[in-house]
């Protein structure tokens, strides 16, 4: 008899129903215990770590304390904002939709990200579109970023940014992140309610977050678990299909980018298993193996997945102080 | 602190308060701090995660 294979899919399984309500009462004690908050704020994007927040919430508070927020701008899908709203229906939630582009616009997101653009791209117009891919280190060098164009006669065309412009390119599309906040966080201050951030542990772990964008929140109920996980839960709790199918992209850039292109070296699925399989120190051979893929590009995602967590601790960092003020606890 | 303990401490300062107006000040400053010890609050999760420093 052969020896059951010690990595694979199956080492993400997870009891869903005792997961949820784990998650559920553990919401229930972190609102109203710890943060004396009366429900909770989730920005419903369409995706299934948003989705499965928001059905969380609604078993561990009820429809009535739950609030849903659909923040769409210029160059979100409007694939994810129908998901956004056929989920808060689902669910029986209240929910508003603010259009936030005219605040981007007003704040400059969109004139210093196509500035930027243009130092590449001259020709770069708005309705033109784009997004930022990564690429190299897959190959054994170093990473860098290529920006991607489409002019609207469909042709596509693609450059290596310089790091000044995708720095700035970077910097004006955060803003979309940290307007969302703002919103959420004038609802929750008018309403006493807390704030929902939903990264997965992908997200989580990697520093796949904007500081003080969609990385602020009050509670983050589903940062322990793996993307498999956060799917197989959404089976669970019954949501519709069109979340529980959804492949996830950044909806960020106004051509489709999926995490695996601007950030992750593997789709979700094989991402999570080298996560996993990292943390509990599987051998790169093993882990090769189990993903169909060759033993080096194992040994660089595991570094890749060391790189990321050096360059984006800063972003988990609370402010430093110069000493502790004694009569502030944790 | 009883508002005895606080009478030479009130003259000490020399502030012109009364012993009750600075245990009014001190309840205050310790209903702040529990009012708005959330906002010093980094995001509660489920359970750590090992690999992220909290």
């Amino acid at each position: 008899m052969t020896p059951p294979a010690r990595l694979g899919p199956h080492v993400l399984d997870i009891d869903c129903a005792a997961e949820a309500e784990r998650i559920a009462t553990w919401m229930v004690n972190a609102v109203g215990g710890t943060l004396h908050r009366r429900g909770v704020i989730i920005a419903m994007s369409g995706g299934v770590d948003s989705s499965v927040c928001a059905a969380l919430a609604v078993r561990a508070l009820g429809t009535k304390k739950v609030y849903g927020l659909l923040l769409p701008e210029r160059d979100s899908s409007h694939k994810s904002a129908d998901r956004g709203v056929l989920v808060a229906d689902h669910l029986g939630v209240t929910y508003e939709l603010q259009d936030i582009a005219p605040a981007l616009q007003a704040i400059g997101c969109y004139r210093q990200r196509d500035e930027a653009i243009r130092v590449v791209f001259p020709a770069y117009a708005d309705d033109w579109k784009c997004k930022i891919a990564i690429a190299g280190g897959a190959k054994g060098g170093i990473n860098f970023f290529k920006l991607i164009v489409q002019s609207p006669d469909g042709q596509l065309q693609e450059a290596r940014l310089p790091i000044r412009e995708y720095l700035q390119i970077v910097a004006a599309t955060n803003h979309k992140q940290r307007i969302r906040k703002t919103v959420e966080y004038y609802h929750a201050d008018r309403l006493n309610y807390a704030v929902i951030g939903t990264p997965n542990r992908l997200e989580y772990d990697q520093g796949f977050f904007v500081k003080n964008g969609d990385g602020a929140a009050d509670i983050k109920p589903i940062a322990h678990l793996f993307k498999t996980q956060i799917y197989a839960l959404a089976r669970h709790l019954g949501l519709p299909d069109e979340v529980c199918n959804a492949v996830p992209t950044t909806d960020t850039y106004s051509l489709v980018q999926g995490q695996d292109e601007f950030y992750f070296a593997l789709p979700y699925q094989q991402m999570d298993i080298a996560l996993w399989a990292h943390n509990h120190a599987v051998p790169a051979s093993e882990t090769a193996t189990a993903l169909g893929i060759t033993e080096e590009y194992t040994r660089f995602i595991y570094a890749d997945i060391e790189a990321k967590r050096r360059t984006t601790h800063y972003l988990h960092a609370r402010p430093l102080l110069v000493e502790p003020v004694a009569e502030i606890g944790d | 602190m009883s508002v005895e303990l606080l009478e030479p401490l009130a003259a000490e300062m020399g502030l012109g308060l009364a012993a009750e107006q600075v245990e009014r000040v001190y309840r205050d400053i310790d209903q702040k701090r529990r009012s708005t010890r959330y906002l010093h609050l980094s995001a509660r999760l489920v359970g750590e995660v090992e690999e992220v420093p909290a």
